[in-house]
């Protein structure tokens, strides 16, 4: 069910020209392509609309100009690193800069010895209020998901995120998240480690490109409106020292970068981008490809 | 070893009464069956009756502090029935329900209703009752044994004490036993031989403990009783009929009580902080379900939901006879202003969202405390927590959380020195480890970053790296004075060298090394954090 993308791309800002009219329309066949039956998305998705990544690349390919609020979204990454934090963690700061309320984030209690407890002072530096967060420590992996479908019930929340491992959450369970998310107008952020691709115990992660064939996970149906899967990317230039030399090694990392792969959404092609967060003015650019490529060779081969 | 307790049969059989030695009983009935006595035993299982008997009124005490205690044979229960006695159609008909009820039990038990405790005491224990024993009852008829029961529950009419005591032993004025002893030495059987007594003269000889006594039976002074179990000032019952077990029908009654209990509650512009909910089970146990709440609430539809989990796990038996609710804890809650309903169809949807915002800004930290209560009820409330900001270099510290059912939802009010913002220049993961991990890293030199290292079995070449950011402890927790659960934290190491490093892949983390750097020892490595 592709539906065709205004081709007004590669202007960037073609959101004031479009007349009431298509946005009227737009507005209808959104409603028709959510998962739900009902007509009417929830009152704060009327208002709200989506989240803009700021980026007008991404944001032209997305049928909703950014991610569609009141809808389920299926972040997966990597588990051994925070790339799929870090970008929920952006999404997070973008949407409670333009709206009042809390996060509820849910979370296995056991996760933590995996991948970390959520830093307040790591999430200040996204932007994003450290006190605006509710975090639940669930005992069971059902319970984060059963704690999700209570916190979309409650429409004064922003966004309900939750952190799932392992266990396949499965067509079902995926499908109540976008209904409650849906009749609420909270949006919903469904976290997923997946292994790392490659496997565990491989000392020697594959380098440069990407492979689509994450086992398991990427096939197994899901009723999430997208799902994105965010690998971490050499990161970009330090702020304020754009020109320095090739030492770039010594200044350390600079913006974040992520390979944000847009794997399935309804009506938009899968598309992949080397997103860049801008953490002081909270947006997203998309940077161009190849500009860390020699860097990175050089410096792994210097490494070894 | 001396008889602590007998049963009436022993008693009517061979007199053998509380006090008398083993052997002097065994010579009298040689076939006597002897169990060791088991106080802590039998007070746990008139606690536990205690608890029950909460179905006539909350305000129930033990009398376990009696003279005799000692002996174990005349413990008791103090039910403060004021108030209660016309939900069961009257004093002599709560009587007779009590008896029925605790016949059913296999109990032989003595209840006497007067003005005082010390009067209802008194005639209880030493009133003219005749003694029917548990097995005898059963085999009655229902009506001849409602007769019977009624011969060993007395009432003692309003301000008839004088009377009713005067006939009574001395040792029903709950003296000790010297007292006892020198009044009766003196002449005196009868309480009511002490009325025309002087106080002066009684008090000279005996001390004030005699008269003391006398007057709280005779109510010329105030004997306060204290509860069991904190009695809620709030509190709605319901009876049945039969006993229900089904989880429809305890819900149902369930949703009753809440609604009368709110009507209850908002009079008193109160909001419940804590339920209780009691529900007495025909064979004598007591299930209670506790739920609390993070703001003051009355909603039924609200506590409901709270209840309805708990409501799942309960042991019906043979079903429940009796409910009560309890707001065991409440806090002023002002009556709520009706809101505009949000459903309502207007034309400009901004004027709906104008309208909410007037109108329901508080509503909304309403509802947001309602889900912390959901989410509390069935995880726990310590799982569901606020984060913070605390002022402080050590990464361990520098996050703090609290308990997100604090009043409202406005920050962690109760972490007093939170901070708002934290300096741009000091990057922090997004997240921290609990406990720092070893890794095995190379540096080219000793206070230079890692160009390679392992942690979790997997190898990262770093690509970029920046640091030392040095953290050291703070002064004041000095490490001759670590605590231990610094310690065990891994605390101890009071100098850090972090560095932010990025692999080949992009992948960044924090690491740091134990510094100060020592000659001719390699530093150890550990991973701390991971960046977004």
């Amino acid at each position: 069910m592709l539906r065709a993308v205004p081709s007004s791309a590669a202007s960037g800002s073609a959101a004031p020209q479009v007349s009431v009219r298509v946005v009227e329309l737009r507005r209808r066949i959104d409603a028709l392509e959510r998962a739900g039956s009902e007509p009417v998305a929830g009152q704060r998705a009327g208002l709200l609309g989506a989240l803009p990544f700021g980026a007008p690349e991404i944001d032209d390919a997305l049928p909703w100009r950014g991610l569609a609020l009141g809808a389920l979204h299926e972040i997966s990454g990597p588990s051994r690193d925070a790339a799929a934090l870090g970008f929920v963690s952006a999404l997070l700061a973008r949407l409670a800069a333009r709206a009042p309320g809390v996060v509820l984030w849910c979370r296995r209690r056991g996760a933590s010895y995996e991948s970390g407890d959520i830093y307040a002072p790591g999430l200040a530096a996204f932007g994003l209020d450290p006190s605006r967060l509710i975090l639940l420590g669930a005992k069971q992996g059902r319970d984060v998901l059963w704690a999700m479908r209570e916190g979309l019930s409650c429409p004064r929340l922003l966004a309900v995120v939750g952190e799932v491992e392992d266990a396949a959450v499965g067509l079902t369970a995926s499908r109540r998240l976008q209904l409650a998310a849906e009749k609420s107008g909270v949006g919903c952020f469904l976290l997923r480690r997946v292994p790392p691709e490659g496997g565990q115990l491989n000392n020697a992660p594959p380098k440069g490109g990407h492979s689509n064939t994450t086992p398991g996970n990427a096939e197994e149906p899901s009723a999430a409106l997208s799902r994105w899967h965010v690998r971490a990317a050499p990161s970009g230039p330090v702020p304020g020292l754009e020109a320095a030399p090739a030492a770039q090694r010594w200044l350390g990392p600079g913006r974040l970068r992520w390979h944000a792969e847009l794997r399935r959404c309804r009506a938009a092609a899968s598309r992949e981008w080397l997103v860049e967060w801008h953490h002081e003015t909270g947006n997203f650019t998309v940077a161009a490809p190849l500009c860390d490529r020699s860097v990175e060779q050089t410096a792994a081969g210097l490494a070894i | 070893m001396r008889v602590a307790a007998a049963n009436r049969a022993a008693e009517a059989a061979a007199g053998i009464v509380p006090g008398l030695p083993l052997t002097d009983a065994r010579a009298r009935l040689p076939d006597l069956r002897a169990v060791p006595a088991e106080g802590g035993a039998d007070m746990e299982a008139l606690a536990a009756l205690g608890d029950w008997c909460g179905r006539w009124t909350p305000w129930v005490a033990l009398d376990a502090a009696g003279p005799d205690a000692v002996l174990g044979a005349s413990h008791g229960l103090w039910l403060d029935i004021t108030g209660c006695a016309h939900l069961f159609g009257g004093e002599m008909a709560l009587l007779n329900d009590m008896a029925r009820r605790l016949a059913r039990f296999g109990f032989a038990a003595r209840a006497a209703l007067a003005d005082t405790p010390g009067a209802a005491w008194a005639v209880a224990r030493h009133g003219a009752m005749r003694h029917i024993s548990a097995r005898q009852k059963e085999e009655r008829h229902s009506e001849a044994q409602q007769g019977e029961l009624a011969k060993h529950m007395s009432v003692v009419a309003p301000g008839k004490m004088r009377a009713a005591l005067a006939k009574l032993p001395l040792k029903g004025l709950r003296l000790v036993p010297a007292e006892t002893e020198g009044l009766e030495r003196l002449g005196f059987r009868a309480i009511g031989d002490l009325y025309g007594i002087p106080r002066g003269a009684l008090a000279r000889r005996f001390g004030e403990g005699v008269m003391h006594r006398l007057d709280q039976a005779l109510g010329r002074e105030d004997e306060p009783l204290s509860p069991r179990r904190p009695v809620a000032p709030h509190r709605v019952r319901q009876d049945f009929a039969e006993p229900i077990s089904s989880r429809e029908a305890i819900a149902a009654t369930a949703r009753r009580l809440l609604d009368e209990l709110a009507g209850v509650l908002e009079a008193d512009a109160l909001g419940a902080r804590r339920l209780e909910l009691a529900l007495y089970r025909g064979d004598g146990k007591v299930e209670r379900i506790e739920v609390g709440t993070s703001a003051p609430a009355r909603a039924p539809s609200h506590l409901m939901r709270l209840l309805a989990e708990p409501l799942d796990a309960l042991d019906a038996g043979f079903g429940f006879d009796s409910m009560a609710l309890a707001a065991s804890q409440c806090q002023p809650l002002a009556p709520a202003q009706l809101t505009i309903d949000p459903q309502t169809p207007t034309t400009a949807p901004a004027v709906v969202a104008a309208a909410q915002s007037l109108f329901t800004q508080e509503d909304g930290d309403d509802e947001v405390s309602r889900l912390i209560d959901r989410l509390g009820g069935r995880l726990g409330f310590t799982n569901v927590r606020r984060l913070a900001l605390f002022p402080s270099h050590m990464p361990e510290r520098a996050a703090v959380s609290g308990v997100a059912s604090a009043p409202a939802a406005k920050g962690l009010s109760n972490l007093s020195t939170h901070v708002s913002h934290w300096p741009a220049a000091k990057q922090r993961p997004l997240c921290l480890l609990p406990r720092p991990e070893a890794v095995e890293a190379v540096a080219m030199l000793p206070d230079a970053p890692p160009v390679i290292f392992r942690w979790r079995r997997m190898v990262h070449h770093v690509a970029k790296a920046e640091g030392p950011e040095r953290i050291a402890s703070e002064w004041w927790h000095a490490e001759g004075a670590a605590p231990l659960a610094a310690l065990l934290d891994g605390e101890v190491d009071s100098i850090r060298d972090y560095y932010r490093v990025e692999d080949d892949q992009g992948r960044r983390f924090w690491l740091y090394r134990d510094a100060p750097y020592r000659a001719g020892m390699a530093p150890g490595w550990w991973l701390h954090g991971l960046f977004g």
